[in-house]
């Protein structure tokens, strides 16, 4: 009866520290939570969306945080945690489509200026051709060729640029070289403007 | 005697439990200090430590991982055996380098902001000096394109500044600053070189003033640099207007088709009214002289140029110009109502002394900074 007794106690206890023990690590949406994020690393969000990328480590790290929390209860759950990877892995998904929406609002942006800047410098290589013939003209209008021919090589660095996938840099530089063929544009009017008036007197 | 036993036994492993539940919970675990640590790695990241406090923030996150590592480690063990203090000093490093690292950031990045906000001054500044100095001079083609390129660069990092990408603009400013410094030396030492003939200059303008005072008579001087042609009478200067020149009008003429505006003291042997020439009116003056015919012939002989090449002629000081650009072939062109001033004033036989400059370099303003 007393043997039954110790052996009833001693088996409720080492049930208690076993179902204690038995909720385990839920490593399999750890591995998960992690890999959205990484693609979301890859998406480019570190860059693009600095914020949401900070909040989202900032959240992994504090889930992990809470993974370890448990670890030290007796009686440990993982219900909530396994709630919150969700919720991380939720995030770096939407963080990671921020990102690619970010990237192609900044390709539409760089293509509209691209596209404006081709526009420009067809618009002054026109200005040269209906510039006058004579000497004087023709003088101020090599020097602007040179320029006209060096934004062009600027675009085609541009374009190469925006193939390797750097949108900001890229379109900083797009809308320099915007800058100053419009600044060509003026110029060679003025130019032209210049030489027809002096031509009248 | 068996229920004392199993009383006693029932006592021991009760006060044994009780033992086991005080450890358990009398151990500190370090959450609050990890999340404390981990929040302010979240601000150094956003403050961009990885970029301006880049020691220092290592380090942090190298003790956050450290703590994380070890807290873990202690968890894999028996609960009895676990402890903490490695951790707690973990966090606690992380925390003291995370501040150290936002507050230096914070600093340096502020110390960078108002370096590049000069620098960026500094680079327009020398561009503008660039165009003041060199504007009006024959560029090489190379050049004319890198200086594109460097305006171009200069307007990226205002907007690489103006977006907080701090390094990259740097970088960016670097790249200009190289290629600028390059291209203002070239012709920093090319102007130095030229103004090697400023004591013959000087010789020619002086020859060319005591004659008109001497003889009561008008003069003309070129002055190249200054782009200003002007009339002395009686030996005293009586008024100056801009002129434009050959594109490459750096130097004395060395042959036909060189576009260059010949140096040297010349007379007026014609003067063309209108109808005679393509530029309004006209002086043609006598180039090639004596002395660049020498020089001529002296050139093809060391084969400074070829042997075929011609001296070239008809250099004329004439109307048509004002377009703000040098553009002649070689002639001097002044806007037809100057040119209408000293056709009336200046007879043919008038000296024309065409110089790099009437000054010196070192009293050039523009040049003298």
């Amino acid at each position: 009866m007393k043997n039954r007794f110790f052996f009833g106690i001693t088996l409720v206890g080492l049930s208690s520290i076993i179902l204690s023990s038995c909720s385990s690590v839920p490593q399999a949406e750890i591995d998960t939570t992690k890999e959205a994020i990484e693609q979301a690393k890859a998406a480019g969000a570190e860059v693009y969306v600095h914020e949401n990328f900070i909040a989202l480590q900032d959240s992994m790290d504090h889930v992990m945080i809470n993974v370890e929390s448990e670890k030290t209860k007796l009686f440990k759950n993982y219900t909530a945690v396994k709630e919150q990877l969700a919720n991380v892995a939720l995030y770096a998904v939407e963080v990671k489509n921020l990102s690619e929406v970010r990237k192609e609002e900044l390709n539409v942006e760089i293509q509209k200026t691209i596209t404006e800047v081709k526009g420009l410098i067809e618009s002054n290589r026109n200005l040269i051709l209906e510039a006058p013939k004579g000497k004087e003209g023709t003088t101020a209008l090599i020097a602007i060729k040179g320029e006209i021919d060096a934004i062009e090589i600027s675009l085609n660095d541009a374009t190469t640029q925006l193939a390797s996938g750097d949108y900001i840099a890229t379109l900083d530089k797009t809308k320099a070289i915007k800058e100053k063929a419009s600044a060509i544009n003026t110029e060679l009017s003025e130019v032209i403007a210049k030489y027809n008036k002096g031509k009248k007197s | 005697m068996r229920t004392k036993h199993f009383l006693l036994l029932f006592m021991l492993t009760g006060i044994l439990l009780l033992l086991v539940l005080i450890k358990i919970y009398s151990i500190k675990t370090p959450e609050s200090e990890l999340m404390r640590a981990g929040t302010l790695l979240s601000q150094a990241r956003y403050e961009k430590c990885s970029e301006y406090a880049t020691i220092a923030f290592e380090k942090s996150e190298n003790y956050y991982d450290s703590a994380m590592i070890e807290w873990k480690y202690q968890n894999a063990k028996f609960f009895l055996l676990r402890k903490y203090d490695k951790v707690f000093e973990l966090s606690f490093k992380s925390i003291e380098t995370s501040n150290i690292a936002i507050e230096n950031s914070k600093n340096i990045k502020a110390d960078f902001e108002q370096y590049l906000r000069k620098r960026l001054a500094q680079i327009h500044f020398k561009i503008n000096e660039f165009e003041k100095k060199f504007g009006n001079f024959p560029l090489l083609q190379d050049h004319r394109e890198e200086l594109v390129k460097c305006k171009l660069l200069t307007f990226e990092s205002d907007l690489t500044y103006k977006n907080n990408n701090y390094q990259l603009c740097n970088q960016q400013l670097d790249s200009v600053d190289l290629a600028l410094d390059k291209i203002l030396d070239y012709y920093t030492i090319k102007l130095n070189i030229y103004f090697h003939d400023y004591p013959q200059w000087q010789r020619l303008t002086e020859q060319t003033i005591s004659h008109s005072r001497r003889n009561n008579s008008y003069a003309i001087v070129i002055d190249k640099i200054a782009r200003e042609l002007l009339i002395y009478k009686n030996g005293n200067e009586i008024n100056s207007y801009t002129i434009e020149l050959g594109l490459n009008w750096i130097g004395d003429k060395k042959h036909q088709g060189d576009k260059t505006t010949p140096e040297g003291l010349y007379k007026v042997l014609q003067k063309k009214q209108k109808g005679e020439t393509k530029y309004y009116k006209a002086f043609l003056i006598d180039y090639p002289n004596a002395e660049d015919k020498v020089r001529f012939f002296l050139n093809k002989q060391n084969g400074t140029i070829k042997s075929d090449a011609k001296i070239g002629n008809l250099i004329e000081i004439h109307g048509n110009g004002g377009k703000g650009i040098d553009w002649t072939d070689g002639c001097i062109a002044l806007k037809d109502a100057d040119m209408d001033k000293i056709f009336n004033i200046c007879p043919v036989g008038t000296r024309v002394v065409i110089v790099g400059s009437v000054n010196a370099l070192n009293k050039l303003s523009i040049y003298s900074k």
